[in-house]
């Protein structure tokens, strides 16, 4: 037995963060995140038309799944959010989840190992759609002017204060909502995309190494990265629910009557 | 004020009241921070008091804020 | 003077690490202290919670700026 321990042999050591990007397909229009975004798109627009190809009132199997989504999303968040008058936006908010949630779950189905939204492009474009959206809901509703006075200008508060107080409201509806709407959902793709890849790489540098006692503990990684894949697969449901939820929350916000 | 719309924060406190909370007292910290600093650099001030004197206003106003939307 | 010992690298975040142990301690004593209470009389929580909300924002506002200052202060 050699007085060394090596641990690591013939793998790029110690990673980049660049080593974990997936290759371009082609070229640089094409990448495995474009095909990727593809894929969940194509797979949410065949279902839906297939479940709704001949509707009976006593639903098949893939028309009740079908409902059942959109019942959940309609009855659990839109109305809970936003009463009667939310259910015009209960389409939007059903595609919304299940296109994260079938964005998310790319994160642990084999070949496909990543999640598009562990890049910060795919949640911030999904949070500037739903900032505006929820803008211009309000707007729409109420007038430039009116919109902004509700939004920034608190009731019941001597006026001086406002000069204080406006820069803050300012920066936390229309700066702070989209940006932590997109760096939640990515903060978790990412980090969970992390911790598997630490522990089923790790689990593959430990069994090349050449102690044995090095080798048998590479069990235990393989078998953290086992328990790590089921973990995110909840993770992946429970940040598409927390963004819909927070949507219809802000949507609500802005449908809201007058003080 | 009775916006049901509000519904999180309604008979106990959940997780929307430490967003909001932590939201509103980052906003005004950086925010007021940031004021601080430039009207430091446009008046002149020793160097580190525009900052503190901001962050400490917008402290002040985000406890303010907080306490009249979350507050009974 | 001669430099007998130093700290590289960025020192902003050893004065982050120190400046939260305090608020740690206070946000849990708050919070410890609204669960007791809400425990020994279910009827007070809700008159409790204004003062637990004020106490959390007060004592969460000191380690921001701790965090805030970590980052603004070129390091």
């Amino acid at each position: 037995m050699s007085g060394r321990l090596t641990v690591a042999q013939e793998l790029p050591w110690p990673p980049a963060v660049s080593d974990f990007f997936p290759p371009n397909i082609a070229g640089p229009w094409v990448t495995k995140f474009g095909v990727m975004v593809w894929l969940a798109v194509a797979i949410l627009i065949v279902f839906f038309l297939v479940a709704y190809r001949k509707p009976t009132l006593v639903p098949s199997r893939t028309q009740w799944v079908a409902e059942s989504v959109y019942g959940l999303i309609r009855d659990g968040v839109a109305r809970d959010q936003m009463g009667d008058t939310g259910i015009k936006f209960a389409p939007y908010l059903t595609v919304l989840f299940s296109f994260i949630v079938l964005t998310n779950l790319f994160g642990i189905v084999p070949g496909l190992q990543i999640s598009p939204n562990s890049h910060i492009a795919f949640p911030i474009v999904l949070a500037a759609i739903s900032f505006v959206l929820y803008i211009a809901v309000g707007v729409r509703k109420h007038g430039f002017f009116r919109y902004l006075k509700m939004s920034l200008i608190l009731p019941g508060v001597p006026w001086p204060m406002h000069f204080l107080l406006v820069p803050i409201e300012f920066l936390q509806n229309f700066i702070n909502k989209p940006v932590t709407l997109a760096v939640r959902l990515f903060a978790n793709m990412f980090a969970g995309h992390l911790i598997l890849l630490v522990f089923t790489v790790g689990g593959f540098v430990m069994l090349s190494s050449d102690n044995w006692f090095v080798q048998a503990s590479s069990v235990f990684a393989f078998l953290m990265a086992i328990i790590m894949t089921f973990f995110e697969a909840l993770v992946a449901i429970l940040q598409a629910y927390v963004f819909v939820v927070l949507t219809a929350n802000y949507l609500s916000t802005s449908l809201a009557e007058q003080h | 004020m009775a916006d049901d719309q509000h519904q999180p924060d309604s008979d106990k406190p959940s997780e929307g009241v430490a967003g909001t909370v932590v939201g509103y007292l980052i906003a005004g910290i950086v925010g007021w921070g940031v004021i601080g600093w430039l009207v430091e650099r446009w008046l002149g001030l020793p160097k580190g008091m525009g900052i503190a004197t901001g962050m400490i206003i917008g402290a002040g106003g985000a406890i303010y804020l907080i306490m009249k939307r979350l507050g009974a | 003077m001669n430099v007998l010992a130093e700290i590289g690298g960025s020192v902003n975040t050893i004065g982050y690490g120190l400046a939260a142990i305090g608020p740690a301690l206070g946000v849990a004593l708050v919070f410890a202290a609204y669960i007791n209470s809400s425990a020994r009389q279910p009827e007070s929580a809700g008159y409790n919670r204004t003062w637990l909300i004020l106490g959390f924002a007060l004592i969460e506002a000191l380690a921001l700026f701790g965090l805030v200052l970590a980052f603004a202060v070129g390091g």
